[in-house]
């Protein structure tokens, strides 16, 4: 990422980037903390542009929103991680590093999912309110590892057989490449799906006591297998 | 450009609003909240998505779905991550630009829309409230101290809905100076008018 990408924080308040640079501007923020506080308050300040047009729409909107909202379902809060905080034999992640990755996540899906096109939105809030139920789960878990420079944290509930793996400064891979996570058994690995091109929580689910969380680098759209050696290994531990 | 009045360009004091306890009560399912909240943000959100859709019927019916947005997501606000109306209001504008330029075929959306929509040419709306009318006030008075360039770039991506390398095409100004110019534009603008965040 270049140096210039810190510029974007005005046009991104303004919600003036073209898609392909706010995708990598959203990127960046997750682990840029000055552009994230700037762009917060730039908002406020775009808030007072819009203030300053305000004028009343037609009356008879209030009772038609108003009866749409007795029948229009709130999503789910989301909930942070449980404060019981286990790293596994291999974590190596220091307190607030984990802090870290919790509120990059956090950012990912209150901040930035939310302000996406209605039908991604869609379908995105489906996986987020999964993800939410693993993080909100009483008994839930960390392990972390490092990847080269980057780090990958699962939060494992044994109870939901699911886990919520939230990585930061992945390397990028060329368009050739995916990486792919895989749920590693005793005695046969089942793949856990795609990593998204962008960094958001990933959700893995139907794990089985024993197994580990594998990372690796496939063919574009992945492998039936692992094809490569694993980057990292993070055990889940259910005790 | 300071007037009498003491500091007229600070925001009104946040302690007295009542949004974010309102919008904290709809996060929990308050409907009556809900109620007393749309009285105090349809207005601005109303004013922002009419700047940028421009066709009142197409206004309402963004706004009717940017209403039900909040009350569907508003368990999920947090206040730690800015005021409960600048989240508001970023979810209005985020989809009245996704609704202009999801329609546009650019053509529709011609140089002269585009100079219609900065500061000064297309300011004359009819402001209803007297909170409208003192904000209008105190943000144009901050405008004005932006340079030219500052305050055409900020106004017609804000206003008029254009992306920063539309705004470059329409001013015919280089891609780097017009994303330069919105950040230290809003930068002023923000300085000016004392957000806190
Ligand atoms: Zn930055």
């Amino acid at each position: 990422m270049n140096e210039n990408v810190h510029t974007l924080s005005g046009a991104y308040a303004l919600d003036a980037l073209p898609p392909d640079e706010l995708r990598a501007f959203e990127r960046h923020m997750t682990q840029c903390p000055d552009c994230e506080r700037e762009v917060r308050s730039l908002r406020e300040t775009a808030a007072r542009l819009a203030a300053s047009v305000q004028q009343a729409p037609p009356p008879s909107l209030k009772g038609r929103v108003l009866s749409e909202v007795g029948r229009t379902r709130q999503a789910s809060p989301i909930v942070a991680a449980a404060p019981d905080r286990r790293a596994g034999p291999r974590g190596r992640l220091t307190a607030s590093r984990v802090t870290a990755a919790v509120l990059a996540l956090a950012a990912v899906l209150t901040g930035v999912l939310f302000l996406r096109a209605q039908d991604q939105l869609d379908a995105e809030r489906v996986t987020g309110e999964r993800i939410a139920a693993v993080l909100a789960a009483p008994d839930t878990r960390r392990v972390s590892a490092r990847v080269g420079e980057a780090t990958a944290t699962a939060i494992y509930s044994p109870r939901k057989a699911s886990a919520v793996l939230v990585t930061a400064g992945m390397r990028e891979l060329p368009a050739s490449q995916d990486y792919q996570l895989w749920l590693i058994g005793a005695d046969e690995i089942r793949s856990a799906g795609l990593m998204p091109e962008e960094p958001a929580p990933v959700l893995a689910t139907s794990i089985r006591a024993g197994d580990r969380l594998g990372i690796t680098i496939e063919p574009r759209g992945g492998s039936r297998q692992p094809t490569t050696r694993p980057l990292a290994v993070l055990p889940l531990p259910s005790s | 450009m300071t007037g009498p009045e003491t500091r007229p360009e600070q925001a009104p004091p946040r302690a007295t609003s009542p949004v974010p306890d309102l919008l904290a009560r709809v996060g929990r399912g308050d409907q009556e909240a809900f109620s007393r909240l749309y009285d105090h943000i349809a207005a601005p959100l109303y004013g922002v998505v009419l700047r940028v859709v421009r066709d009142p019927s197409q206004a309402e019916e963004v706004l009717q779905e940017v209403l039900l947005e909040i009350w569907r997501l508003a368990p999920r606000y947090e206040a730690g991550r800015g005021s409960a109306m600048a989240w508001m209001t970023t979810i209005a504008h985020r989809r009245a630009v996704d609704r202009v330029r999801s329609e546009q075929a650019s053509s529709e959306r011609d140089v002269a829309a585009g100079h219609r929509a900065m500061a000064g040419q297309d300011y004359d709306v009819v402001i209803e409230t007297v909170a409208g009318k003192l904000e209008r006030e105190r943000v144009r008075r901050c405008l004005d101290t932006l340079t030219e360039l500052q305050r055409q770039v900020v106004t017609m991506s804000y206003y008029g809905g254009y992306s920063y390398p539309e705004v470059a095409s329409l001013l015919t100004t280089p891609l780097g100076t017009v994303k330069t110019r919105m950040r230290d534009g809003l930068i002023r603008l923000r300085d000016c008018l004392g957000v806190e965040a």
